[in-house]
């Protein structure tokens, strides 16, 4: 129970730390913009499941929630590491796995409102309309979200020391580690967004539940292997 | 038994003179080869004579995966001890794992070309899940070459090196998960001499990969040395 005020109390500080200064989530939301504007110059004006748009859309949607979500991962340490959170939070006696477990849902939680944001922006620019799959779309954005995000928080408080190249860094580590799950969800994706991807190059699609069962087992085995290993990052 | 009344243990891969590692690792390879040309059927029935690239691929395939494996477990055993030996000999695995993760991938792609018409087959899930890996353990060397600190390098790479080893799984499991008709999960060798040349193989690149990770591992120690003493003469230096 002083467990989970704990992490309840961390969560509380980080959102009001953003909702005072407005620096994760905006950029996020502007960068997903940013992406899927540029993307839909380049495949023209037809829309619909046979077209462009259609094929490779999703591809860019799922791009861009990673892409986008490591905007905030970045900012979840470098934060830190300015004020000096790090410290206070180091001497004090709580146990550094919760701090961890804290830091996984506030950050899950930016990047459920850029996700929501950039489906929205997705559906005006790509002309998506199987709102019938909102639910399920939802549903996939939040286990493929935790998956980068248990992994992202973890490797965001290794590069967020290493100085000028972090962000780089971060993107480096996390990008190899998070193929196995974007490669899963595009298979599904045919299924959730009513579209041929890719020409059906990446193999038969996975239906939802399959989908769903094998990423929240890798969003599982993360989160143990982050909580395990986060308090070694930080021990000095 | 201590080591100064009957010297140091046979088996240990330390006390074995490099050069003469190296030397037998290399004529192992070269008697693969003779294999090779002289003992297995010189085409499939399949596949042709396309097959004959099996016998590099599958040794570096298979020693990839040692490697990296053993480098989770010394990354781990860093963690839980904190030797430096520990995060030295992770770090030189990982280098000679990226090697034969090399050598795995363009054989397979060359192997993918005569025998599938296509050097890369993105829904072949064994061989994404390898590509994966290697740039994986790529990022785990970008990892060690951004951090200055040693004792916050060898955190940092073993913290990384233990969360990569479950790649290992993923390559292992992902053509069980996703069987697909082209990627064989067993190649079939029917002749004796097929299999024997497959596992003589296998053995001939780990007896060579073993010698290149020990080169590595005494490099990286040396270095590390470098560093440590360059450390003391800043101190001293007026």
């Amino acid at each position: 129970m002083r467990s989970i005020r704990l992490v309840a109390a961390i969560i509380r500080w980080d959102v009001i730390r953003e909702m005072r200064r407005r620096d994760t989530v905006p950029n996020m939301i502007l960068f997903a913009l940013l992406v899927l504007f540029v993307a839909q110059m380049g495949i023209g004006p037809d829309r619909g499941p046979e077209s462009a748009a259609g094929r490779v859309g999703p591809v860019f949607f799922w791009i861009t929630v990673l892409f986008a979500g490591t905007v905030g991962l970045a900012r979840a340490f470098s934060v830190e590491r300015e004020s000096d959170g790090l410290g206070a939070i180091l001497t004090s006696p709580a146990d550094l796995g919760l701090f961890y477990l804290a830091k996984v849902a506030a950050t899950w939680a930016y990047v459920m409102v850029m996700s929501a944001a950039a489906l929205g922006i997705y559906s005006v620019l790509f002309g998506f309309s199987a709102w019938g799959k909102l639910g399920l779309i939802l549903g996939a954005e939040a286990v493929f979200s935790l998956a980068y995000i248990a992994v992202g928080v973890v490797l965001a408080a290794m590069t967020s020391s290493t100085g000028g190249a972090s962000e780089v860094l971060l993107r480096i580590l996390l990008f190899p580690m998070m193929i196995p799950i974007v490669w899963l969800t595009l298979r599904t994706s045919e299924r959730l967004f009513e579209a041929e991807i890719a020409g059906g190059a990446l193999g038969p699609p996975i239906r939802p539940m399959h989908f769903f069962a094998a990423a929240l087992a890798f969003d599982t085995i993360y989160l143990c292997a982050g909580y395990l290993l986060f308090p070694k990052v930080l021990e000095e | 038994m201590s080591l100064t009344a009957a010297g140091p243990p046979p088996m240990d891969l330390r006390t074995v003179p490099l050069p003469g590692h190296m030397a037998l690792g290399w004529a192992l390879v070269i008697a693969t080869l003779a294999l090779v040309g002289f003992r297995v059927p010189a085409a499939d029935v399949k596949i042709g004579e396309s097959y004959l690239i099996f016998f590099f691929h599958f040794p570096s395939a298979i020693n990839c995966l040692n490697l990296f494996f053993f480098a989770g477990l010394a990354s781990m055993y860093h963690l839980w001890r904190r030797t430096p030996g520990s995060d030295l000999w992770a770090a030189s695995a990982v280098e000679v794992g990226v090697l034969s993760c090399v050598v795995t991938l363009v054989t397979g792609s060359i192997w993918a070309k005569a025998a599938w018409g296509e050097w890369w087959v993105v829904s072949d899930p064994r061989l994404m899940s390898v590509a994966i890996m290697f740039l994986t353990y790529l990022g785990y060397l970008a990892l060690r070459s951004a951090v200055e600190e040693p004792l916050k390098r060898a955190r940092f790479s073993a913290v990384f090196g233990s969360i990569a080893m479950l790649n290992i799984f993923v390559v292992y499991f992902s053509v069980r998960i996703f069987p697909v008709e082209n990627h064989p999960m067993k190649v079939e060798l029917v002749d004796s001499s097929m299999r024997l040349t497959q596992w003589f193989g296998a053995g001939a690149f780990l007896v060579l990969y073993t010698a290149f990770w020990r080169l590595r591992f005494r490099l990286l120690c040396a270095r590390e040395e470098v560093e440590r003493l360059d450390v003391e003469i800043s101190a001293v230096r007026p």
